[in-house]
């Protein structure tokens, strides 16, 4: 592994830890049913607020 | 007595040859016009002339270097092939210790010992030193090319019969069989890097250039990836904990009219919350149609989703079956600040039990309850394995090379 | 005890009592002892120029015997077109007891052995004094022991010096068998003229011997454990 890779591995696995509490922090998910900001990305539905 | 080299220039074409082993080397194979020359003779005879170029030794023939901290210097080089495949061979000298083999396949070093014992053969299996080892199936090598001094009458075209036995800890043995000798070596490989950094080499670039699948193991990868998955085991703990804030009950008439109800208010005091709402129903053959919305009282902005409880049971040719979930629940994620309703409409449908599926429902099925909880500050555990999936598949398929490309070998 | 050398006069070491051969350093002279007297018999030649830590005087431990060595005898061994194809050194070794054993020296490899009675139903006696092919990889029993045939060659000697148990001139041969069994215990039967004589001992590293007194080598850096 070359310095370059270990640093880009390193950079990725800060990069996957912020978004992680970014999201559990704003309760966000991809996989969430409804809701705010992206919810319901890799599932039935489709985000945002609905107006009756 | 002298023991230092014996210089020497070749019969053929006049290049300085040098005999480093003396009295041991028989044949020397000068490294300019490739003449094999009798070191045996004092006037080098020519045994035979000019053969064709081959490769040049990753390790410089006069070379020294420490292996397990012995002393040996690299005085002959030999192209191999058999048993489709090829490699090289550099012989290694040391006046206290005698000869080793370095063979280089391309991928890894293996230094070989010429074995002073023989090991134990039954069926398949060598035994020497308390390892065992199994044999793999026999093989014609033949020399391609040879420069350098050697102990024995090296030629290249000459062939002798290989037969080689693997053993513990990637080690092998090696018995080679002409119609005068039965030789047997031990090879035990060599960790990266070792034999390059001894001999002052540089080592070979890595031969697939994905870079994926690197040469060493991904140790240092595995334990990065532990500590993020250490990092986000500790921001789920650290963020607040999920508390059920809605406990409440809607009754459903299988078949009636949709059962609606209103409850709240849902409070979220965050700036964004992730919301989880469950209901749960007892039943079986039956199903439960839950819209949920979630309506800020403020702006009327509404959530919705939907979700079903159902259980199904039954038997056919493969015995009794059951299907369905009973606890049905929906998220919603980043809700803003504020002051909710949760509303809820349900329909139902019951199938009495010992009837066939075509049947209609019987005359009144009675009521379902149908318990329904919301959960604010839910922890959404697909977040956690969609980060942990990022995070390890790299490592995991740096593992997955490296595990193939050392069987392999 | 010393002498001086019947032809040139400079003095000969004797460091063992029976020996009937010692070479004499400075001229040569193949000088055998009968009694009290030396008689010159013939001139050695020298042995040629191998790169050895060994040497005569050098002194060492095996299977917790002492031994010195006090002669060599370099032999060499011809392939089918004549051309030679090996050769190897015997050193003779003289144990603290007075019995003697050779420390054969091989490509940078080493084997002691000492002499042993074969039985008489040893078939490679037999076959050995009755000058048979013997092919490598036989299985055969040597003195209640069995060995796997290594190698059968008729060498010739090129050169000695020291003290000798037989005067050992150029071209002097001598057909020998070596044997080795899968714990690294070693054998030989050999034939020098009409007598056929065994001998058995095990594959040694240097290191292992203890070495005292070895040669030191230009241009290398003596291992710790050759001092």
């Amino acid at each position: 592994m070359t310095l370059v890779g270990r640093i880009l591995f390193i950079a990725w696995c800060s990069l996957v830890v912020i978004l992680f509490a970014m999201a559990v922090n704003n309760g966000w998910s991809p996989f969430a049913d409804s809701g705010r900001g992206g919810g319901g990305i890799f599932v039935r539905g489709g985000g945002g607020p609905r107006h009756k | 007595m002298n023991d230092s080299p014996r210089a020497l220039s070749c019969p053929n074409c006049g290049a300085p040859i040098v005999v480093r082993a003396v009295g041991n080397t028989v044949t020397v194979v000068c490294g300019n016009c490739g003449s094999s020359l009798d070191a045996t003779d004092p006037d080098l005879t020519i045994l035979k002339q000019s053969i064709a170029a081959g490769a040049r030794s990753r390790i410089p023939l006069g070379t020294r270097g420490f292996l397990a901290g012995i002393e040996w210097e690299a005085i002959g080089f030999l192209e191999r092939s058999g048993g489709g495949g090829s490699w090289q061979e550099t012989l290694l000298f040391n006046p206290w210790e005698g000869y080793r083999f370095l063979v280089d396949d391309g991928e890894t070093w293996r230094l070989g010992t010429p074995l002073d014992r023989l090991p134990t053969e039954a069926g398949a299996i060598a035994t020497l030193g308390g390892d065992r080892f199994t044999r793999t199936e026999g093989y014609q090598a033949q020399v391609d090319f040879v420069v350098g001094e050697f102990y024995w009458r090296v030629a290249v075209g000459e062939t002798v019969d290989v037969c080689d036995y693997e053993g513990p800890r990637e080690a092998s043995l090696s018995r080679e069989a002409n119609a005068a000798e039965v030789a047997w070596t031990r090879l035990e490989p060599q960790a990266d890097g070792v034999v390059e950094s001894a001999f002052g080499i540089a080592p070979v670039a890595p031969q697939r250039s994905a870079g994926l699948d690197d040469a060493r193991a991904p140790t240092f990868n595995t334990i990065v990836a532990g500590i993020a998955t250490f990092l986000l085991l500790a921001v789920l703990m650290l963020a607040p904990w999920g508390v059920t804030v809605l406990d409440t009950t809607v009754v459903v008439i299988p078949d009636g009219p949709a059962a609606a109800a209103k409850f709240g208010p849902v409070a979220l005091d965050r700036r964004r919350s992730g919301v989880a709402v469950r209901g749960s129903a007892d039943l079986e053959n039956a199903w439960v149609e839950l819209d949920f919305a979630l309506v800020n009282r403020a702006t009327q902005e509404r959530y919705e989703a939907s979700a079903t409880a159902e259980h199904y049971r039954g038997r056919d040719s493969d015995g009794e079956w059951t299907e369905g979930d009973r606890r049905p629940d929906v998220t919603f994620a980043a809700l803003p600040r504020g002051s909710y309703d949760l509303v809820v409409e349900a329909t139902a449908h019951v199938w009495p039990a010992r009837q066939s599926w075509e049947q209609p429902a019987a005359a009144s099925e009675p009521p379902i309850p149908v318990p329904v909880t919301v959960t604010r500050n839910a922890t959404f555990w697909g977040v956690l394995w969609l980060a942990l999936i990022v995070i390890w598949a790299i490592p995991m398929t740096q593992w997955f090379f490296w595990y193939q490309r050392n069987n392999d070998e | 005890m010393t002498a001086d050398c019947p032809s040139c006069g400079a003095p000969i070491a004797f460091r063992s009592a029976g020996l009937p051969i010692v070479v004499c350093d400075f001229c040569r002279s193949t000088v055998m002892r009968r009694g009290p007297d030396l008689e010159l018999i013939g001139v050695s030649a020298r042995v040629p120029d191998t790169i050895t830590p060994l040497q005569i005087g050098a002194r060492g431990s095996f299977e917790g015997r002492a031994f010195e060595l006090i002669g060599r005898v370099r032999w060499q061994w011809r392939d089918d077109d004549g051309l030679v194809g090996g050769a190897w050194s015997e050193w003779l070794a003289l144990f603290a007891d007075g019995s003697t054993g050779w420390l054969a020296e091989a490509m940078g490899r080493y084997t002691m052995m000492t002499g042993i009675e074969p039985l008489p139903d040893d078939d490679i006696v037999r076959r050995v004094g009755a000058g048979e092919t013997i092919r490598p990889d036989m299985l055969v029993e040597l003195a209640d022991a069995s060995y796997r045939t290594i190698d059968a060659r008729t060498a010739e000697a090129v050169g000695s010096e020291g003290e000798l148990p037989f005067a050992a001139p150029a071209g002097e041969t001598l057909f020998g068998v070596d044997l080795a069994d899968a714990g690294g215990g070693r054998a030989s039967v050999q034939k020098h003229g009409d007598v056929v004589t065994a001998w058995h001992g095990s594959a040694v590293t240097l290191r292992a011997l203890q070495p005292r007194g070895l040669r030191r080598l230009d241009g290398w850096r003596q291992p710790g454990w050759a001092a």
